[in-house]
């Protein structure tokens, strides 16, 4: 807790030909980091990848461009399948698998290409078929010209122009989709007179197929053919669904064994090694390289040489070395929120376990309502048990804490669903009657709720109660800051950039104190000198620019007062909400009552939905903008083992 | 407008005034602050939406840095409740 897991650099260095033993150990021991070979030099060379190596990532572009083409997404799983009995028909399901799906695929993109050319046929008939003429009509002509297509202007005119020209012309006009189509038979002598004749009255050109026949029977066979092809294509589609069905568990399994194989026949691309060598680097964490170096040691008897190598004599760089949390299990959600900041940096104070308590806490703080409380609690723990994904499931049990915190505020707050609980407003009181038995238990309590949200006297308790949270938690940032600063730099640059902050906060408060009468005047001098003796040290320690960084000080205290004001805010529309359905719309009886279930149901949803996604992103803010700045630099490598964690296989 | 003639104006009505215009001064608050925050806000969401199409993990820092000017509508907001309460 607080600190990374402790690790060592370690070495492995054995003969070639038991290099791929090795690899077999390594990757089943799932706990060593390997560091990638880079700089070639005569001695050694990056090593070379396994024969298997590229046979089976041909095998794995095949089964994934299969398993994209089939719509396969990872899932969980609890049906495992065994290693060996996919390895053993995996060459003819995947054959089988590529012809049924190219079958699929060959019979969709002909029906695709037929139903494009369908359409452009219909499009085509469409207007022609307002006419009595057979298509074939339409074409094939020597002397005589035929133009089909759509006109602006007057028929009468159109035709008596044309007409002018020359009277063996043959001209017919029809309505299609509010827009003129005309059908013009003319010699092709007179074709340019014509065209300058159409061009005046826009003109616009329709195309004729090649197709025999009357346009209407035509039409009918298309919208025929059209329609089968759609079910076709639906067919394909169920077939596509029954194949990714059918061939889910194969497809994910064989991906995760064929990425084992890979993963294994490549690691020598990030070794070292000579003509009969290799030399592994990596890192290990020491609790487990007693286990790791007995495994290796029985297994080849002192011919792989295994040892850790001294950080210190080393000086490695902190910020190479990678990062493995090192948190309880309750703790473990909270890592997702550092990770999405910045991993820490080895030797970095990781403040999982203190945002393990100020997240949910911040977040209560906010919300702070019963009703939200156990709204939350329930999508949380439905989370928690539906959500099998590894990335998501933190997240559930991050919204169970908060809903915890969320709940406890709401009882001191004697808050549910922006409801008074206690006293004259309660509205247990309102529902049973001022006398009931009920009631009256729910009027005459008067020990909760601590601080009233919406009373008028307790909003400035609220307000300093917060900023009050607000300078301890900058505070334990700045101690935080102090310990990383006196581990990196020297306990003179931390007692200089980051004590000298609690100095100035010691004298301001002096300062207040006595202005407030609670010690005599002479403390408004004696805090002025301590807040000064702050700033310079300050100055000391980050230099001029320490004082442009003074004011925030203020306003990052402030800043905490968001605790106070988004909790409002919440209150605010949870009040607002009650008091249009209880004062305007349920009074007015009849079907005012639905109305107001219907605005208390939706209000109380969206500020649900804002109740989850307001206080989470301020409390969020609190620690990665006022908390973190003030000693956190993050910049780790993920501890990432060579091995892979199996989803839907087991070995043989 | 409501022509108050201060002279003959009850104690009531000015008080009452007097309250119409803190609430028009807390509103400013918070609307001011809100449209401040939203200005430098869209800028800073835009470049961080930005940055997060090219590296996803970025959305960490992304998101701090477009909420750092949430802090302008929180003043307006304590100022508001300050005028409204104290």
């Amino acid at each position: 807790m607080l600190k990374a897991k402790k690790l060592s650099r370690a070495i492995l260095v054995g003969h070639k030909n038991l290099l791929d033993q090795v690899v077999e150990i390594l990757h089943d021991l799932n706990c060593v980091h390997i560091e990638d070979f880079t700089e070639e030099n005569d001695m050694f060379s990056i090593g070379k990848p396994a024969e298997v190596a590229s046979a089976a990532s041909n095998k794995l572009i095949k089964l994934r461009s299969l398993s994209n083409f089939l719509g396969i997404k990872p899932k969980y799983s609890d049906n495992l399948l065994n290693e060996e009995s996919v390895l053993t028909h995996f060459d003819a399901n995947l054959d089988e698998l590529d012809s049924a799906v190219s079958a699929l695929l060959d019979k969709r993109i002909v029906l695709e290409n037929e139903s494009k050319s369908i359409e452009t046929n219909i499009k085509d008939l469409l207007p022609l078929s307002l006419f009595p003429l057979s298509v074939e009509m339409y074409l094939g002509y020597r002397s005589l010209s035929v133009r089909a297509g759509y006109i602006q202007g007057n028929q009468t005119d159109i035709e008596k122009e044309l007409k002018g020209v020359t009277t063996k012309c043959d001209i017919s006009f029809a309505l299609y989709n509010k827009a003129q189509f005309m059908i013009l038979f003319v010699p092709v002598e007179h074709i340019n007179t014509i065209a300058e004749i159409l061009d005046k009255y826009h003109f616009a050109e329709h195309h004729i197929s090649e197709l025999t026949g009357n346009p209407g029977k035509l039409l009918a066979g298309f919208n025929n053919r059209r329609d089968d092809i759609q079910a076709e294509l639906k067919s394909i589609e169920e077939g596509i669904i029954g194949l990714q069905s059918r061939y889910s568990d194969f497809v994910l399994a064989s991906d995760e064994i064929l990425s084992i194989t890979t993963q294994k026949a490549e690691a020598p691309l990030r070794f070292a090694t000579s003509e009969s060598t290799f030399i592994i680097d990596c890192w290990i964490p020491d609790d487990q390289f007693e286990h790791a170096s007995k495994v290796i040691e029985e297994r080849f008897n002192h011919l792989v040489y295994f040892t850790e190598l001294d950080i210190n004599k080393e000086k490695i760089k902190v910020e190479t070395i990678p990062v493995e949390y090192d948190n309880p299990k309750s703790v473990k959600p909270l890592e997702t929120i550092m990770d999405l900041y910045s991993r820490p940096v080895y030797n970095e104070i990781d403040p999982s376990a203190i945002i393990f308590i100020t997240f949910p806490l911040f977040y209560g703080i906010m919300l702070g309502d019963i009703g939200y409380g156990f709204v939350l609690l329930t999508l949380g723990l439905i989370g928690k048990a539906k959500i099998k994904s590894e990335g998501l499931k933190p997240l559930a049990t991050l919204l169970i804490y908060c809903s915890i915190s969320t709940l406890i505020f709401g009882i001191l707050f004697a808050e549910i669903f922006g409801f008074h609980l206690f006293g004259h407003h309660s509205i247990v009181t309102e529902l049973f009657g001022e006398h009931s038995a009920m009631g009256e238990i729910f009027y005459n309590f008067h020990a909760l709720p601590i601080i009233e949200r919406l009373g008028k006297e307790d909003i400035p308790i609220i307000l300093l109660a917060t900023a009050l949270i607000g300078t301890l938690h900058l505070n334990l940032g700045f101690i935080l800051g102090f310990r990383n600063e006196a581990i990196s730099h020297g306990i003179v640059k931390a007692v200089l950039a980051k004590l000298s902050w609690i100095v100035l906060q010691f004298g301001i408060a002096i300062i207040i104190l006595s202005a407030l009468g609670y010690i005599p005047v002479i403390g408004n001098t004696l805090g002025a000198i301590v807040a000064v003796i702050g700033v310079v040290m300050l100055i000391a320690g980050e230099g001029g620019a320490g004082i442009l960084e003074l004011p925030s000080i203020v306003s990052n205290t402030l800043s905490y007062t968001r605790l106070a004001a988004v909790g409002l805010s919440s209150v605010g529309i949870a009040f607002a909400v009650n008091e249009i359905v209880t004062g305007m719309l349920f009074p007015q009886g009849g079907l005012f009552i639905l109305l107001g279930i219907l605005v208390l149901i939706v209000g109380h949803t969206v500020n649900t939905v804002l109740g989850v996604v307001a206080p989470g992103l301020h409390a969020l803010r609190l620690q990665y903008v006022e908390f973190f700045t003030k000693f956190y630099h993050g910049g780790g490598r993920k501890f990432n083992p060579f091995g892979y964690t199996r989803k839907y296989t087991e070995e043989k | 407008m409501v022509d108050i003639n201060l002279a003959e104006a009850s104690v009531e009505q000015i008080l009452a005034n007097q309250r119409g215009i803190i609430a028009i001064g807390a509103g400013l608050a918070v609307g001011l602050s809100g449209i401040a925050s939203a200005l430098a806000e869209k800028d800073i969401g835009a470049a961080a939406v930005g940055a997060m199409a090219e590296r996803e993990e970025l959305f960490g820092k992304g998101l701090i840095l477009t909420v750092i000017p949430e802090t302008i509508v929180i003043f307006g907001l304590v100022v508001a409740i300050l005028l409204l309460f104290l």
